[in-house]
């Protein structure tokens, strides 16, 4: 810890400066619905999509696991596969953010972090009236916990600013608001 | 005509050996980025001026109350369960590391690393594998440099200088699959290699993107997926920071995550932010057990007492890196040392001493494309011609025109006036910067009137 | 009266500012060695709006050669002689040179801690946000063949805030065409002693931008600035170019009857 002391006493001492306020941004009124356009399309941009409970049933033929509270919703047993051994793994999520197409997903109890990083696909089923327009009030309310935001799928632009999804985490999302 | 042996400064000498391939990578990539950063900017916020500049004032804000912050800091995260150290210096920060790994894999093992350019400062990786860890870089471009035995070249993108073809060789080179210059199985062939790393490692090591002093949480932002697997499979996760990437409030993210985005790769966000309230709570089913925080210094709290400190405000975008017209053409190896373009070119001596980088700051034009683009507004070109002074001053650096003659001529209208008269014939003579001038351009000649005469004839 | 009563609206029609400004002429260090055409058609331009121009014989360089150096020693014994003359009187300074005003509002500020800049203006700037000339008031009778010219905004004027001042005047002019060039806002290279101390990469910047000139098919280049023209000049001559440089001054007093 005498590194502590010797660091903090080096730094400059200079106090305060005016802490200039983040304005929150003018919040659009728009419907959840809207919302949800939104989100779609900027989804789809990143290359993920909006599905239905019908696309969620076929993708569940492959090896998975499945979180608590999509278990409940889609009636299924939660669990599945050993993680590593998933290529799909269903979450719910807090919040879908509609101006950037994000999701942001907390840790809990059932709610795995690796169910949303490890699989190659990434089903995220949520009820419909989780969405905000902006990020800022995504953050507003922010869980205290562990939290991972995600925007469309994994990728990487690292050769010859090629993109290519799904390098390390899902290269497919499949979010069903429901 | 060849030219005579000189020496040329490092920067230079670099680049008249760098091959026209290399220059060729670099340059596409950093015209692509800056172009999609600019309609990706301009599209998110309104007004970019305001916002860059309401960003500056906050980091404004974290220096000048810094200490304050790292305290709150502190206790937050030791609330969350996260253990906290400080390390003064590399040395410091690689005991308290290894320190760390000795009690959470004793019997060595593999370690997966997360991107983290304060992690290449302190030169992590050689002093872990010295003491019989594997360790593995998984961010696929930082694993290209470290199965190359290269560095980074940029910040943000750090196999900019290579194109598919090397990277292909690499990979059949280390039995990663078969010889493919599609990007799309190169990827597939490192996921698969990886893959078998994140499940076997015991130990997590990343970076901080910002930490927030209210609430302790520390946010890392990454695309593919790899940080994020680093710091959640294996049960111990160590993050390292610089002490200056700190925010104060978690309502300051939304503007920095989506300018960071913004400038660093045009995205509109990153694909993945991990804000990390600690390790994993009881009722949780995975995540690491551990998570250690190493607030780094070595040099920092030097840097934020002198005439640099504005480049610790610095959230590491690379966006000067991509716009800058000298680094476009020397890439990041010019500058030997892990930071590099326009940010390098001042944070490296202003961290090590001007001492030992007298020459660095003259590798610009200061044409001001890097503060122009730069989120938080950091002026570098004014700190590179104050480094330029700072060299002189001590006499480190070599002075490329002795100014007396130019200084008595132009400190005195008469002097000045014959001077200009005798210019013919000082042309004859040599100047310093002849050859370097007559190595590439032709000789300017006077043309067209004078216009002192022509002034003069005219009243 | 409106603020902007006194635009020039046409280009056809001759211009006259109402109020006569006076104005001061600092003619730089390189019209005065190498660039007088630049200087002769700064004082036509200032004239041609009803300007009367000053100039003070006893100037010599705005000291900012050694300031980009490094030897501020050097560059405040310069720079405190010019900032003294420019303090002597009220007028306003003009200069065909957006770096030379830099380093008067940017690097005096410096140079001498916090101390104020005397009101100086690059020409462009004086022109389009002091007279509000927003399109060149043509008068000659002869007008010179069309032809294609990229303009190369320096990025000096980066530090005075200049944008599209002097491109604006000169797309004007009815026969010239300005060409859209690949990397535009890029920097040409030139950087002071840079460019002979670092000749390669100099070279290498300045080739690029010649050769997206090049693609867009223009055959002349034309700038605020003179160091970027005395390098590309270099550049073009020692590579046998098919392009010529020229300052956006020159270009501007083209147009006016003799
Ligand atoms: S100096 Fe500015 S532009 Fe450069 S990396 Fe840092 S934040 Fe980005």
């Amino acid at each position: 810890m005498a590194d502590r002391d010797d660091i903090l006493n080096a730094l400059p001492q200079t106090g305060k400066k005016a802490r200039v306020p983040v304005p929150a941004p003018p919040l659009p009124s728009l419907t959840s619905d809207a919302m949800w356009q939104i989100f779609g399309a900027r989804l789809e941009e990143l290359g993920g999509r909006l599905g239905t409970l019908e696309d969620v049933e076929v993708i569940l033929s492959r090896p998975h696991v499945i979180d608590q509270e999509s278990a409940t919703r889609l009636g299924r047993q939660p669990g599945g596969v050993p993680i590593w051994e998933a290529e799909v793994g269903v979450t719910t999520a807090d919040l879908a953010v509609a101006e950037i197409g994000s999701l942001l997903i907390s840790t809990g109890p059932g709610r795995p972090r690796m169910a949303s990083l490890s699989p190659v696909v990434h089903v995220v089923v949520m009820p419909k009236e989780r969405i905000v327009a902006t990020l800022e009030e995504a953050f507003a309310r922010l869980s205290d916990r562990s939290t991972v935001m995600i925007t469309g799928p994994s990728r990487t632009a690292d050769i010859e600013h090629v993109l290519v999804r799904g390098v390390h985490g899902p290269g497919d999302i499949v979010v069903v608001p429901v | 005509m060849k030219a005579k042996p000189v020496n040329h400064p490092a920067v230079e000498a670099f680049a008249r050996q760098l091959a026209e391939t290399t220059r060729d990578s670099v340059r596409a990539t950093s015209v692509k980025v800056i172009e999609s950063r600019k309609a990706r900017l301009v599209d998110a916020f309104p007004d970019l001026e305001a916002t860059r500049t309401q960003a500056s004032q906050i980091k404004d804000f974290v220096l000048a109350n810094i200490s304050n912050l790292l305290s709150q800091l502190e206790m937050k995260c030791r609330l969350n369960g996260v253990q906290v150290h400080w390390a003064k210096d590399a040395e410091s920060a690689r005991k308290i590391i290894l320190d760390i790994c000795k009690e959470a894999a004793p019997d060595g093992g593999t370690i997966v690393k997360a991107k983290s350019m304060a992690t290449e400062e302190i030169h992590l990786n050689k002093h872990l594998i010295d003491v019989g860890y594997n360790v593995v870089e998984t961010d696929l471009g930082e694993f290209v440099v470290q199965i190359d035995n290269d560095t980074p070249s940029h910040i943000v993108a750090p196999i900019i200088h290579k194109n598919r073809r090397e990277v292909a060789k690499s990979f059949e080179r280390e039995g990663l699959g078969p010889y493919t210059e599609s990007p799309e199985q190169l990827a597939a062939q490192a996921r698969k290699h990886l893959r078998e790393r994140f499940v076997e490692a015991k130990i997590g090591i990343s970076g901080v993107n910002f930490a927030i002093a209210e609430s302790g949480r520390l946010v890392l932002v990454e695309n593919e997926g790899n940080s994020r697997l680093s710091t959640t499979a294996p049960d111990t996760h160590i993050a390292i920071m610089g002490l200056e990437k700190l925010l104060p409030s978690e309502a300051d993210l939304p503007l920095f995550l989506k300018l960071l985005a913004g400038s660093a790769t045009g995205q509109r966000m990153t694909v993945y932010t991990h804000l990390i309230s600690g390790p994993r709570r009881k009722d949780e089913d995975d995540g690491p057990t551990a998570v250690h925080l190493v607030i780094l210094d070595n040099g920092r709290s030097k840097v934020l007492n002198g005439p640099y400190k504005d480049i610790l405000k610095c959230i590491r975008c690379g966006a000067c890196s991509y716009v800058c017209p000298v680094y476009r053409q020397v890439s990041g190896h010019a500058y030997s040392h892990v930071y590099s373009g326009p940010l390098g070119a001042v944070l490296a001596p202003a961290l090590e001493g001007i001492e030992a980088l007298p020459e660095l700051a003259k590798a610009s034009t200061l044409c001001g494309a890097c503060e122009e683009v730069c989120p938080v507004k950091i002026p570098i070109p004014r700190m590179l011609l104050q480094l330029r002074d700072e060299a002189m001053r001590k006499g480190v650096a070599e002075n490329p025109i002795p100014w007396t003659l130019f200084t008595f001529g132009a400190t005195s209208g008469l002097r000045w006036r014959t001077g200009l008269k005798m210019l013919p014939m000082a042309r004859i003579a040599k100047h310093p910067l002849k050859d370097g001038w007559t190595e590439f351009r032709e000789l300017p000649k006077k043309e067209g009137r004078d216009f002192r005469k022509w002034w003069n004839g005219r009243s | 009266m409106p603020p902007d009563s006194n635009v020039a609206k046409k280009s056809d029609s001759p211009v006259r500012v109402e109020a006569r400004h006076r104005v001061r002429l600092m003619l730089t260090c390189l019209c005065d060695i190498y660039f007088g055409e630049v200087g002769i058609s700064t004082v036509k331009i200032l004239e041609h709006l009803n300007c009367e121009v000053l100039f003070d014989k006893e100037q010599t360089c705005c000291g900012q050669p050694p300031y980009n150096a490094g030897d501020w020693s050097a560059a405040r014994q310069v720079a405190g002689l010019t900032m003294r003359a420019l303090l002597e009187s009220e007028d306003p300074v003009v200069m065909p040179s957006a770096s030379c005003a830099a380093m008067i509002r940017e690097g005096y500020p410096v140079l001498y801690e916090g101390m104020m800049h005397p009101e100086v203006f690059e020409l462009g700037e004086f022109l389009v946000h002091q007279l509000k000339i927003r399109s060149w008031p043509v008068t000659t009778a002869n007008p010179p063949a069309k032809r294609r010219v990229a303009f190369h905004r320096a990025c000096h004027g980066r530090g005075i805030g200049l944008t599209n001042e002097q491109e604006m005047l000169v797309g004007s002019l009815p026969w010239i065409q300005l060409v859209r060039i690949a990397q535009g806002e890029q920097c040409c290279g030139f950087g002071g002693a840079f460019c002979a101390t670092h000749g390669a990469i100099s070279a290498g910047i300045g080739m690029e931008k010649l050769h997206n000139i090049m693609k867009a098919g223009a055959e002349e280049i034309v700038s605020g600035d003179m160091g970027c023209l005395l390098h590309l000049d270099g550049l073009i001559k020692k590579n046998k170019l098919p392009l010529r440089t020229r300052h956006f001054a020159e270009l501007l007093a083209e147009a006016i009857a003799p």
